[in-house]
């Protein structure tokens, strides 16, 4: 009995001990992640913003193609249409950047929702047939639609005093990243999570268990769409200006890669990853022309085509050794990190 | 399904508190002031002039703070911001001067790679008799950015070459949406910014900006005049505008159909990509017309050349469409482009030892393969050095803007240049001339007039 | 009006031939194949740079840009489709897109994003049909599609279309019957490739062409080509592709030059595709959804 209790008492110190080391990890690993913005000036801080932006691009579709097994590949239309929405609220309405941002929103969710219906008639390949068909007749026909969104010179949309500074800015993106990241695990964790994942699993077998599988794929749409929608009008005050070809369906389809390379439902992987897909093309060339040693045969001017190519080879690295992404390979250390060894 | 919607709800009221805590002082009204023509431009620039640079400048203005200000030689010019030496010394070291460019790379205007990478730096190591230009002691180095046309990305790079790789100023070698946007933050942060001419919509009010040829504005009712005294074409409906449906480019269109009249305007979209698109629209329409005025992207302009039994006679204005590589390429596609006529801010590369000498033997010296890329960089860094020099010894962010608004300056490789009423300074063009023969090239028909 | 309208056939022709390609490999292995497009890039940058480059014969650089393609197509298919065959369809479909993308981004980096004009086939001026200039060039490739078209539908009556077809609906049991799926699928990557290579060599010539020309503006059109003739039908292929390029060209001439409305080509494609898989799913002349 005596024992036991020792030994039931070890296991409690030893698990918290391991509770706090792990805490520790964590903030230690945030802070590391902190480091740029607290350091890095405004540049680094527009660089975070982006990674936040492209995260919450990221979740968007891990929302719709993770969670409820709906591929778009017309994600661009979302994002755009709350860009131009949030951009054209803050400079032709002079409405406060809240309301664009939920302006934005609510044009991503609406658009979702009717791509969404669509959806529900056309399935699998087909689906991304129709997704990319909608993108790029989006970045042709709307983003274009000069009253709109200010044709070939883009549409501006300025900053509020208040978050002018790039680091204010940054700050109000990871916060918005926290809540999407909020949103997601409330909606894994539910009931709506499960019905989604039984949705996506095999949708007869779903509605025969009393699944509104209809209402739960136009749900999940309209949740992406509203993620995508936010994540835009956050895109359009970044740099202030957007234009049509920054939602080229090239741009769609590397944000389906970069969920994938993420790993699907896994939040940390693909927020990882997208992070990394903003970033790369940023700080590659830069980096890599600062070196000491330059490679014979590269030059400056070809750093800057790299980037696409780096990320294009990650995703055929992933799909080929670990389909399950970046998630899969840090499963092992977010499991000890969560639950600290326990099964 | 209730916890879906208690996630949904969750969602809607979030966003609700995000819109009620943002704020907006005056930025409505700024750019309401500024008129409608572009948003938000008076809001963006004051917003971020504010507190934006503080942070990042303060650990530089410490040295040179003192003295600054005795340089301002004001100048008395249109554009005099009142910056006379304040002491922003970003990228001005001792023994080296910064400079930031940006240009397509990718994008539907590419520049070559490899020219640009070669012609950058060619002024500034060979541009000294073969020797490296020394300006008071310091020598210049260029870091560059592919702006992939897209104003959003020019911005951005523009903001990472100023602030994070420390560029004393920046120029942009063409795009012009993109040339607007870069302009537009360089304003907000007054770091000096150099381009070639071309729209003067939301331009002519920003306090760090000079062009360094003519706008467009200014240069097509020129091109007007030309295509009915040089080209023999004065009737209105056998002329045709094809220009790209940017904002940016109302006031060339304006400044054409004024002096030219009632001609049919066609403005395809920016990122109108096919070669159906523009070759379908040469075919079923455009061709049908004496004289075609063209201002797009390069690609679109090809694209549209090359499409089949579509030969009138083009004409245009536009940094990038003076560039050999449009014309080879244009020639290689069955001679399109013959003949086609373009305003450019400098002479034919192919005449380029008639107006500079020193260029080719910057180039021997270089031991590179010039092209025009490479001689419309040399145009470019030779006007910044004539700026440079002006600005003085005591080199900061606010002694070379005044120094430069006001003064006059001549390059024989651009126009000449007096930034007394402005910052669009120039009042002459060159005229090129497509070629075919002996590959596609251009050469120079007129250099450095003022009319026709 | 008929001047778009002629510009339409044409133009049509080549999403036609894009089309034929992605209905075989529907045909035999039910996969959406994105990478399609790019093979014709990469017959197109290869042929160029043996033939202007280099300045070889140009029946050298045709045999060396089909060499390139289907070069790509086996690799592709060893490389990336063979290991995820048993992956979802949707993961397929993102790793093809991969393939499309990767190619482009080898293009540019070996050979610069600019515009280039690769030399027709038969030089000469075109004639005039309808106010509409045509080469030679796209006389020939209108051809080359009505050929192929019916030689792979002529194909999949053959023994070893059939084959093909067998190892489609049920692997396990062609392979009982002697008919290798690993053989299968090569035959089948490398014809799509072939045929993927010979559309990127025809329509390059027509006008200029840059980095992923075949993927950014054909590609979305073919596949709805495809889908309006049905998807799994060869001369449905042909007959969408036309389709698709007459209405995209109404489209421009009526919404976009007549309304004014912005991205008219587009617009018009994707109606029409939203139509075919709304009202009538299988399509013009397919048999099954």
């Amino acid at each position: 009995m005596a024992t036991a209790t020792m030994t039931f008492a070890r296991v409690k110190v030893q698990r918290r001990f391991g509770l706090a080391l792990r805490v520790t990890l964590v903030i230690a690993l945030l802070a590391v992640a902190a480091l740029p913005l607290v350091y890095g000036g405004d540049v680094w801080a527009q660089r975070i913003s982006r990674a936040a932006i492209y995260a919450i691009i990221g979740l968007s579709i891990n929302t719709l193609t993770g969670h409820a097994g709906q591929i778009s590949l017309g994600h661009q239309a979302f994002v755009g249409i709350g860009a131009f929405a949030a951009a054209f609220t803050a400079s032709r309405l002079g409405a406060p950047l809240g309301f664009g941002l939920a302006a934005g929103a609510v044009a991503g969710m609406a658009t979702a929702a009717v791509v969404g219906m669509v959806a529900l008639r056309v399935t699998g390949l087909y689906l991304a047939l129709v997704t990319l068909a909608f993108g790029l007749t989006a970045e042709t026909t709307i983003f274009n639609w000069r009253e709109f969104t200010g044709g070939g010179a883009g549409a501006f949309a300025p900053r509020p005093d208040i978050l002018s500074g790039d680091r204010a800015f940054a700050l109000l993106c990871l916060g918005v990243l926290a809540l999407v990241l909020y949103a997601d695990w409330r909606l894994v964790s539910t009931k709506a999570g499960r019905a989604l994942a039984a949705v996506r699993n095999d949708e007869r077998i779903a509605a025969t268990l009393g699944i509104d599988t209809t209402g739960y794929k136009l749900a999940a749409f309209s949740l992406s769409g509203l993620a995508a929608g936010l994540a835009g009008g956050l895109f359009a005050h970044w740099n202030q200006v957007v234009q049509a070809m920054d939602f080229e369906f090239q741009v769609a389809l590397v944000w389906v890669l970069m969920t994938v390379v993420g790993g699907l439902r896994s939040r940390l992987g693909v927020v990882l990853a997208s992070a990394f897909f903003a970033l790369l093309p940023l700080t590659l060339p830069n980096f890599l022309s600062g070196l000491p040693w330059q490679p014979p045969f590269l030059n400056e001017a070809v750093y800057h085509v790299l980037p696409p190519f780096i990320v294009v080879v990650m995703l055929l690295l992933v799909l080929r050794f670990f389909p399950g992404g970046l998630g899969q390979l840090l499963r092992p250390a977010t499991r000890w990190l969560t639950k600290g060894g326990r099964r | 399904m209730t916890r879906k919607r208690t996630a949904l709800a969750l969602m809607a009221a979030a966003l609700l508190a995000v819109s009620a805590c943002g704020q907006f002082e005056g930025v409505h009204e700024d750019f309401v002031e500024a008129g409608g023509e572009n948003p938000g431009l008076g809001g963006a620039s004051e917003g971020t002039g504010a507190d934006g640079t503080d942070g990042t400048d303060a650990s530089t203005e410490g040295a040179g703070g003192g003295d600054g200000g005795s340089d301002g030689d004001g100048g008395g010019g249109g554009n005099d911001n009142g910056n006379a030496g304040n002491g922003d010394t970003t990228g001005v070291t001792d023994s080296t001067i910064t400079i930031g460019i940006h240009a397509p790379l990718t994008g539907a205007a590419p520049l070559r790679q490899d020219s640009f990478e070669t012609g950058k730096d060619l002024y500034w190591q060979y541009g000294n008799g073969g020797g490296p230009v020394e300006i008071f002691g310091r020598t210049v180095e260029t870091v560059f950015a592919d702006d992939q046309y897209r104003p959003s990305t020019a911005r951005q790079v523009c903001q990472t070459m100023a602030e994070e790789q420390q560029a004393f100023a920046l120029i942009g070698a063409g795009g012009t949406d993109q040339i607007q946007a870069c302009a537009q933050y360089a304003a907000s942060e007054d770091v000096p910014y150099l381009s070639t001419g071309v729209t003067e919509t939301g331009m002519g009010s920003l306090d760090t900006y000079f062009a360094a040829s003519m706008t467009y504005r200014q240069q097509t009712p020129m091109l007007a005049d030309y295509i009915k005294s040089e080209l023999g074409v004065t009737d209105p409906s056998r002329v045709a505008a094809v220009v790209t449906n940017t904002p940016n480019f109302d006031d060339a269109v304006e400044g054409f159909t004024d002096a030219f009249g009632d001609v049919d305007v066609f403005r395809p979209d920016k990122n109108e990509r096919g070669s159906s698109a523009a070759g379908n629209l040469c075919t079923g329409t455009v061709g049908n017309y004496d004289a075609v005025f063209v201002l797009t992207s390069p690609t679109f302009y090809l694209e549209m050349a090359a499409a089949s039994g579509c030969r009138p006679q083009f004409v245009g204005v536009g940094v990038s469409m003076g560039l050999d590589q449009v014309a080879s390429t244009g020639c290689s596609a069955a001679s399109s482009t013959e003949g086609a006529r373009f305003f450019n801010p400098t002479p034919a590369f192919a005449d380029a030892g008639e107006y500079d000498p020193a260029f080719l033997a910057a180039v021997d010296a270089a031991g590179i393969e010039a092209d025009d890329v490479t001689w419309m960089m040399w145009g470019q860094s030779k006007v910044l050095h004539q700026m440079l020099e002006k600005a003085g010894e005591d080199l900061d962010r606010g002694a070379f803007l005044d120094a430069v608004a006001g003064s006059n300056f001549s390059t024989g490789v651009f126009p000449d240049l007096n930034y007394k009423d402005g910052p669009f300074g120039a009042t002459q063009v060159s005229v090129l001339r497509n070629v075919c023969s002996g590959g596609g090239h251009y050469e120079t028909d007129h250099a450095f007039v003022s009319g026709f | 009006m008929g001047a778009f309208i002629a510009l339409g056939v044409f133009q049509g022709a080549v999403y036609g031939l894009l089309a034929v390609g992605i209905v075989l490999v529907y045909k035999a292995k039910r996969v959406f194949n994105f990478a399609q497009g790019e093979f014709g890039g990469v017959a197109a940058f290869t042929a160029f740079s043996l033939v202007v480059s280099l300045g070889l014969p140009y029946w050298v650089g045709v045999a060396g840009g089909l060499a390139a393609a289907v070069a790509m197509g086996l690799t592709v298919e060893r490389v990336i489709v063979r290991p995820l065959e048993s992956e979802s369809r949707t993961i397929m479909l993102v790793a093809l897109v991969g393939v499309a993308l990767f190619t482009i981004a080898i293009i540019v980096l070996l050979g610069q994003p600019i515009p280039r004009v690769m030399p027709p086939l038969v030089q000469g001026t075109g004639l005039n049909l309808l106010g509409a200039g045509i080469l030679p060039q796209q006389l020939i490739l209108l051809a080359v599609l009505a050929v192929l078209a019916a030689a792979m539908a002529w194909f999949f009556k053959t023994d070893l279309g059939l084959a093909v077809l067998a190892s489609s609906q049920d692997t396990r049991a062609a392979q009982v019957v002697g008919i290798s799926p690993v053989a299968i699928s090569r035959l089948v990557w490398g014809m799509a490739a072939l045929l993927g290579g010979i559309a990127g060599l025809l329509y390059a010539p027509v006008g200029i062409f840059t980095p992923g020309f075949m993927t950014l503006t054909m590609l979305v059109p073919a596949f709805a080509a495809a889908v309006l003739g049905g998807m799994t039908s060869l001369p449905g292929a042909f007959v969408g592709g036309i389709a698709i390029g007459v209405v995209q060209n109404l489209g421009i001439y009526l919404l976009g030059q007549q309304l004014k409305v912005p991205g008219a080509a587009e617009l018009g494609v994707f109606a029409l595709l939203m139509l075919v898989l709304l009202i009538r799913p299988q399509g013009l002349l397919g048999k099954e959804a």
